[in-house]
C-alpha cells in the first residue's frame, strides 16, 4: 500500500515545480558528475597503473647528452633489459610539404614494457631498416600515404604503418608533435643528430624489482645534473604530472558540482517538505502510523532517483565519450577501459546526496500534529525540529571526502567555496542596498523596491553568491582562452621573427650565413653552448644561494650559453655596460634580480670538464617572447669560444618567400627549421581542446548552477505572490508588482555581474601573470556583457517562474489566509 | 444626499456565475444594493453564502457576470486594469481576517506600504500618526512577529485608514482574535470610522458586529435580503 501510495504522489508531485526542479538537479548532478569522474578517473588510474606502458619501460635514464654505453653495460650485469632510445625534432618533407615531428630513434628490444599498436598488424616489432612508422597526423599534415616516402635529414623513407598507439611518447611538449618511430641504425645517416643537437637520450630498463633497486642506488652517485632517473611507479616526468594534475582539477569540478546539486537539491526538498504538512497531517488523520512515514517518503525519493539518476548516469557516460574523442589526440593510447563501479558511483553519490536532504527535511513532518488541520495557523512543526537539519552539513562534508578521498581536499574546497560565496553574496547584497539608497526618490517604484530589498535580503545574499561564483567561473575560463590566443598574435610586431633554425653545425656555420645573405634575410647567427652555472665570488652555488633561488631556471639546469661581441640588438642595456674584456659576462634582468647578482660578481662555469668564470659587466633587459634567440648569460668574445657549440639563428620569412625553408633543408639537410607560426597554430589548436572540454564542462555546471538559482528564487514564490496579492489590492497595479520584480532582478543581476567582474579581472590579472605569463589587461567587454548577461539570467528565470496574479485570484489568496 | 453627491456604491442587478465541469453554477443574480457615503454596512451570511465573492465584486476586484457596480459613481469595471489599480488605490481600502502584514516590514513600514504604491512622498509622518491613532506610537519599528495578534490588527486598521480612503471593506476583521480583543478592535474600527467618515462595508458572520452598522443586509440563496432592526432582535433572541 505504502509503495503503490508513494507511486501515486510522485507522479502528481511531477506536476510541481519543486519536484521538477528536484529532479533536474539530480539528473544534471549526476550527469556532471558521471562526467568529471569517469574522465577523471580514466585518466589517473593510466596514470597509476599503466605508467610502466606509458614509459614503455619500469625504469628510465634520461639525458641532455649522449649516454655512456657503460650504463647499458651496467644494467646488464644485473640482469636487466635494456633498449637506448633517442628522442628529437627535426623536419620532415614531403613533397612541398614540411612537418616538425618528434621522431623515436630505438633499437630492439623497444619497447620493454606495453606495446606498439599499428593500424595494420606488422610482421616485425620494429620498423625495418628504411623503414618508419608514423602517426596519422603526420601523414595528414604531410598529405601522404602508406607506402609514400618522406625525408629526414639526408635519408629518405618509406612509411610503412601508421601507428594507433604507443608508450614511451616522452614528455612535455614533445609529446603533443605528430610521432615517427625508426630505427637507430638509420639515425647516422640522416646526419640530423651531431655533437650538440637537441635531443633526449634515454635508456629503457626493464627487470625484477631487486635489480632495478641496485641499479638505482648504483646510479645514485654517477648521475650528473643533465641526467634524471625515474621509475614508472616513483618519479614522475611532466605528462605524468599533467595528466595528474588534470584528473584533480575534474575531481574539484566534480565536487564543486556536487555542492550545487545538493543545494539546490536541500532547497526543492525544504520547499516540498513545507508544503507537505497539511497532507502529512490528513494521513496521520486517517489512521496511517507515523512509522510508516519513513518508508513512504523513501519510496518517493528511490522513485525520484531512478527517473533522474540512471539517465543522468548514462547521458554523462556519452558526453564522457564524446570529450575523450575531442581530447584523442592528446591523450595516452590505450586509454583503460571503463570501470563500472566509477560509472555508477555518481548516480550513487546523487542518491546518497537526496537520501541525506529528504530525509532530514521530510522526517519531521513525522511530528507534524493533527491540530494543524484545524487551525492551520499551528504550523510550528518545521520551527521545532530544525535541529535535523544540522545533521545535513556534517553528511555532505562526509560524502564529500569519500569521495575526493581526502577530508583536507573536500574541507579546503568546501570552506573556500562557502566562504568566497559567502562574502560575494554579502557584497552583492550591500550594493543593492547602496543603490537603492542613491536611487531613493529617482524612481516612483522605489520606495516599494527599497522595502522589497530589506524583505528578501536573506535570499539575495544566497543569489548573488552563487550568480558570483557561476559567472566568475565562466568569465575567466572564457576570457583566459581568448586572451590566450588572441594575445600570443597581437602582440607580435610585424617584422617578429616566424623561422627559428637550430642545431648549424660549426661547419655549416659559414654556409648557412652566406645562403642567408643571398636570400637577402637578415639574420645573426648565434653560437650555444650548454653549461653550468657552479660558483658565485667563488662560493659554490648550493652554498651562496637560497634552496628558492637554487629552483631557479638557471641553476637546476644547463644553460645555453653565447658569446657575442656586442649587446644583441634586440636586448636592453639596463645596466653598467657592454665590455669586450675577458670573461665578461652580461646577465639577463630577472636573473640578476631574482639570484641577487649585482655588477662586478663573478659567475663559476662548467661546460664538459671545462670550468671557468666571468665577471658581470652589465645587465640586460630581454624580451622572451620576441621569437629571437635569446639567452640569460652573454659572454664577451675569448672565453668559451673554443668550446664545442651548435648555432642557432631566426628570421622572418613573408608569405611570398613560402619555399625559402625547403630550400634552406635541401641545401642544409641536417638543420631544424622550426615555423613557428605551425606551432603556434598546435598550440592553439590544444588550447582550443582542451577548452572545449572544459566548456562542456562549464556549460552543465552553469545549467546545475541556473536549476539552483531557479529553485532559489522558487523559495520564496508562495511569499512573492502573497505579497503581490497584497500590493494589487491595495491598488498597485500589475505592471507596478511586474516591474517591482524585474527591477529586483535587475538589481541583483547587475550587483552580481560586477562583483563578478571585479573578482575575474583580478584572477585573470593573477593566471596572466603566475602561469601564462602574459600582460594582464583589462577587459572592457567584459564589463560590459558579464552584468548583461547576470541580469538576463535572472529576468528571464525570473519572467519563467513567476506567474501572473489576476485580481480575483489576489484576493481569494488573501482570504485562504494561507 | 444632494443630487451632486453620488452613491458611495450602486449595485444594480448583479450576478455572478462560474463555469463547473457539469454545469454552469449561479452563485446570486438579480442582486441590488445601495449605499450611501458615510455608511457602515454589514453583510453576513452563512459559510459558502457568496459573501467574500460579493464584497470581491462591490470592491471591483472581480467583474459580475452580469450587472453594473458604480463605486462613487464611477463604473470601475470599465476602467483598464491601470486606471482601476489607480482608482483603488486613491478610493478604496481593505481589512483582512488574517492581518496580512508583511513580516519582514516593521509596523511603520506596513502603514507606508500603501502610500509607497500611491507614490506619496510623506508617507513615513503619515503612517506614525495612523499609528499614533491606533495606540501603537511606540510600536512604530516592531515587526508583526513582536506584536499580539490585536496589536497586528490595529497595525492592519491604521494601514487601512493611512491612505484616508472613501470606502472601506473589512472581511470578518475579528475572526482571528479572541472576543475581548475582537470588541476593543472592533470599538477602535468604528471609531476611526466615525473620525475619518469612511463608508464601510462590512462583512461577518457575527450578528453582535453587524448591529453596530447603521444597516445589515443578509445574503443567503442567492438573494440580499436587509435585516430590519427588530429582526436582528428576533434572531438574538432565538
Amino acid at each position: 500500500m505504502i509503495a503503490k501510495l508513494a507511486r501515486r504522489q510522485l507522479f502528481s508531485q511531477l506536476r510541481r515545480s519543486d519536484w521538477r526542479a528536484l529532479l533536474i538537479s539530480i539528473f544534471l548532478m549526476t550527469s556532471l558528475i558521471t562526467l568529471l569522474s569517469l574522465t577523471g578517473d580514466r585518466l589517473q588510474k593510466s596514470v597509476a597503473q599503466r605508467s610502466a606502458d606509458f614509459l614503455g619501460a619500469d625504469m628510465v635514464l634520461s639525458s641532455s647528452r649522449p649516454l655512456a654505453d657503460t650504463w647499458q653495460q651496467d644494467a646488464q650485469k644485473l640482469g636487466l633489459q635494456s633498449a637506448p632510445v633517442i628522442q628529437f625534432a627535426s623536419m620532415t618533407e614531403a613533397g612541398d610539404a614540411m612537418l616538425l615531428a618528434s621522431i623515436r630513434a630505438v633499437t630492439p628490444p623497444y619497447p620493454l614494457r606495453g606495446e606498439i599498436t599499428l593500424q595494420e598488424a606488422a610482421a616485425t616489432t620494429l620498423p625495418e631498416l628504411g623503414n618508419i612508422w608514423a602517426e596519422p597526423n603526420v601523414l595528414s599534415r604531410l598529405g601522404i600515404e602508406v607506402g609514400d616516402t618522406l625525408q629526414i635529414g639526408y635519408s629518405t623513407f618509406t612509411v610503412s604503418h601508421v601507428i594507433t598507439a604507443s608508450p614511451d611518447r616522452g614528455s612535455g611538449f614533445r609529446s603533443f608533435n605528430p610521432q615517427i618511430i625508426m630505427r637507430s641504425e638509420d639515425l647516422a645517416a640522416t646526419g640530423v643528430i651531431a655533437p650538440g643537437s637537441r635531443a633526449q637520450y634515454r635508456l629503457l630498463l626493464a627487470g625484477d624489482a631487486d635489480a632495478l633497486a641496485t641499479f638505482k642506488a648504483e646510479s645514485q652517485t654517477q648521475l650528473q645534473s643533465w641526467q634524471r632517473l625515474y621509475e614508472a611507479s616513483g618519479d614522475q616526468p611532466t605528462t605524468r604530472n599533467a595528466i595528474g594534475n588534470a584528473g584533480q582539477y575534474l575531481r574539484l569540478s566534480a565536487l564543486f558540482a556536487l555542492l550545487l546539486g545538493a543545494f539546490a537539491i536541500y532547497l526543492s526538498m525544504r520547499r516540498f517538505a513545507a508544503d507537505q504538512q497539511q497532507r502529512t497531517a490528513l494521513l496521520l488523520s486517517l489512521g496511517l502510523p507515523r512509522a510508516k512515514l519513513l518508508p513512504l517518503f523513501s519510496w518517493q525519493l528511490v522513485l525520484g532517483w531512478l527517473l533522474a539518476a540512471i539517465p543522468g548516469t548514462f547521458i554523462g557516460l556519452g558526453l564522457h565519450q564524446l570529450m575523450m574523442l575531442t581530447l584523442a589526440d592528446l591523450l595516452p593510447k590505450p586509454l583503460p577501459a571503463v570501470d563500472l563501479f566509477a560509472l555508477f558511483s555518481s548516480a550513487a553519490l546523487a542518491g546518497a546526496v537526496l537520501m541525506l536532504a529528504g530525509l532530514t527535511t521530510l522526517l519531521p513532518l513525522g511530528k507534524a500534529s493533527i491540530l494543524s488541520l484545524f487551525n492551520p495557523n499551528s504550523d510550528s512543526t518545521f520551527a521545532q525540529n530544525k535541529r535535523l537539519y544540522w545533521i545535513l552539513p556534517p553528511g555532505l562534508f562526509l560524502l564529500m571526502v569519500l569521495f575526493v578521498e581526502s577530508v583536507v581536499l573536500a574541507a579546503l574546497l568546501s570552506v573556500t567555496l562557502l566562504l568566497a560565496g559567502w562574502l560575494a553574496g554579502w557584497v552583492v547584497q550591500r550594493l543593492i542596498h547602496h543603490a537603492c539608497s542613491l536611487l531613493k526618490g529617482r524612481l516612483r517604484l522605489m520606495p516599494l523596491l527599497t522595502l522589497r530589498i530589506r524583505q528578501q535580503r536573506q535570499w539575495h545574499r544566497v543569489q548573488g553568491g552563487v550568480l558570483v561564483l557561476l559567472l566568475t567561473l565562466m568569465t575567466v575560463l572564457f576570457f583566459a582562452r581568448q586572451d590566450l590566443l588572441q594575445q600570443w598574435q597581437s602582440q607580435l610586431p610585424a617584422d617578429t621573427p616566424n623561422r627559428f633554425v637550430i642545431n648549424i653545425q660549426p661547419w655549416e656555420k659559414d654556409g648557412v650565413t652566406e645562403w642567408l645573405a643571398e636570400q637577402q634575410i637578415d639574420s645573426q647567427l648565434y653560437p650555444m653552448i650548454r653549461g653550468r652555472i657552479t660558483s658565485i665570488n667563488g662560493v659554490d652555488k648550493d652554498d651562496a644561494f637560497t634552496p628558492t633561488q637554487l629552483e631557479h631556471n638557471t641553476l637546476n639546469r644547463e644553460l645555453n650559453l653565447t658569446f657575442t661581441d656586442a649587446i644583441p640588438a634586440h636586448n636592453t642595456l639596463e645596466a653598467g655596460a657592454w665590455s669586450d674584456a675577458k670573461e665578461s659576462i652580461s646577465v639577463e634582468q630577472s636573473m640578476a634580480t631574482d639570484l641577487g647578482l649585482q655588477l662586478g660578481d663573478t659567475l663559476g662555469f662548467q661546460v664538459g670538464s671545462e670550468t671557468f668564470t666571468g665577471r658581470i659587466t652589465s645587465i640586460r633587459g630581454v624580451e622572451w617572447a620576441s621569437f629571437r634567440p635569446n639567452f640569460y648569460v652573454i659572454f664577451s668574445p675569448g672565453v668559451i669560444d673554443a668550446l664545442p657549440a651548435t648555432y642557432i639563428t631566426s628570421f622572418r620569412l613573408d608569405s611570398s618567400q613560402q619555399g625559402v625553408s625547403k630550400t634552406l633543408l635541401s641545401d642544409f639537410p641536417t638543420l631544424t627549421v622550426i615555423d613557428i607560426e605551425q606551432l603556434l597554430a598546435q598550440a592553439q589548436e590544444l588550447i582550443s581542446k582542451l577548452s572545449d572540454s572544459a566548456s562542456m564542462i562549464m556549460v552543465l555546471t552553469l545549467l546545475s548552477g541556473l536549476v539552483l538559482i531557479i529553485t532559489i528564487v522558487q523559495q520564496d514564490l508562495v511569499k512573492r505572490r502573497f505579497e503581490v496579492a497584497l500590493l494589487r489590492t491595495m491598488g498597485a497595479t500589475e505592471r507596478q508588482t511586474r516591474q517591482l520584480d524585474m527591477l529586483e532582478y535587475c538589481m541583483i543581476g547587475c550587483a552580481s555581474g560586477l562583483v563578478a567582474c571585479f573578482i575575474s579581472e583580478g584572477l585573470l590579472a593573477l593566471i596572466y601573470q603566475q602561469l601564462l605569463k602574459i600582460t594582464p589587461q583589462w577587459h572592457p567587454l567584459l564589463w560590459l556583457c558579464v552584468p548583461a548577461i547576470a541580469v538576463l539570467l535572472l529576468t528571464i528565470t525570473g519572467r519563467l517562474v513567476r506567474k501572473p496574479l489576476p485580481l480575483p485570484t489576489s484576493y481569494t489568496l488573501l482570504k485562504s489566509g494561507s | 444626499m444632494t443630487e451632486t453627491t453620488p452613491y458611495a456604491l450602486e449595485a444594480n442587478l448583479l450576478a455572478k456565475t462560474f463555469a463547473t465541469q457539469t454545469e454552469p453554477l449561479t452563485l446570486f443574480e438579480n442582486l441590488s444594493l445601495t449605499i450611501e457615503q458615510g455608511e457602515s454596512v454589514a453583510i453576513i451570511g452563512q459559510s459558502g453564502a457568496g459573501k467574500s465573492t460579493l464584497l470581491s465584486l462591490l470592491a471591483g476586484l472581480d467583474e459580475p457576470t452580469d450587472g453594473s457596480i458604480r463605486l462613487l459613481g464611477e463604473d470601475i469595471n470599465h476602467l483598464d486594469d491601470e486606471a482601476r489599480s489607480r482608482w483603488r488605490a486613491t478610493h478604496l481600502s481593505f481589512i483582512f481576517q488574517s492581518f496580512h502584514l508583511l513580516p519582514e516590514l516593521t509596523a511603520q513600514e506596513n502603514v507606508q506600504l500603501p502610500l509607497e504604491i500611491r507614490g506619496d512622498r510623506d508617507a513615513a509622518e503619515r503612517a506614525r500618526t495612523l499609528l499614533t491613532q491606533v495606540g501603537l506610537k511606540e510600536r512604530c519599528h516592531h515587526y508583526p512577529s513582536q506584536l499580539s495578534g490585536g496589536e497586528q490588527q490595529r497595525v492592519a486598521i491604521a494601514r487601512a485608514f493611512v491612505t484616508a480612503p472613501h470606502i472601506l471593506f473589512a472581511d470578518e476583521p475579528t475572526g482571528n482574535l479572541d472576543t475581548k480583543t475582537g470588541e476593543k478592535i472592533i470599538h477602535q474600527l468604528f471609531d476611526m470610522n466615525a473620525t475619518h467618515q469612511t463608508t464601510l462595508i462590512l462583512i461577518t458572520h457575527d450578528p453582535a458586529l453587524a448591529a453596530r452598522c447603521s444597516r445589515q443586509y443578509r445574503l443567503e440563496q442567492g438573494k440580499l435580503l436587509e435585516v430590519l432592526p427588530q429582526q436582528e432582535v428576533a434572531t438574538h433572541d432565538c
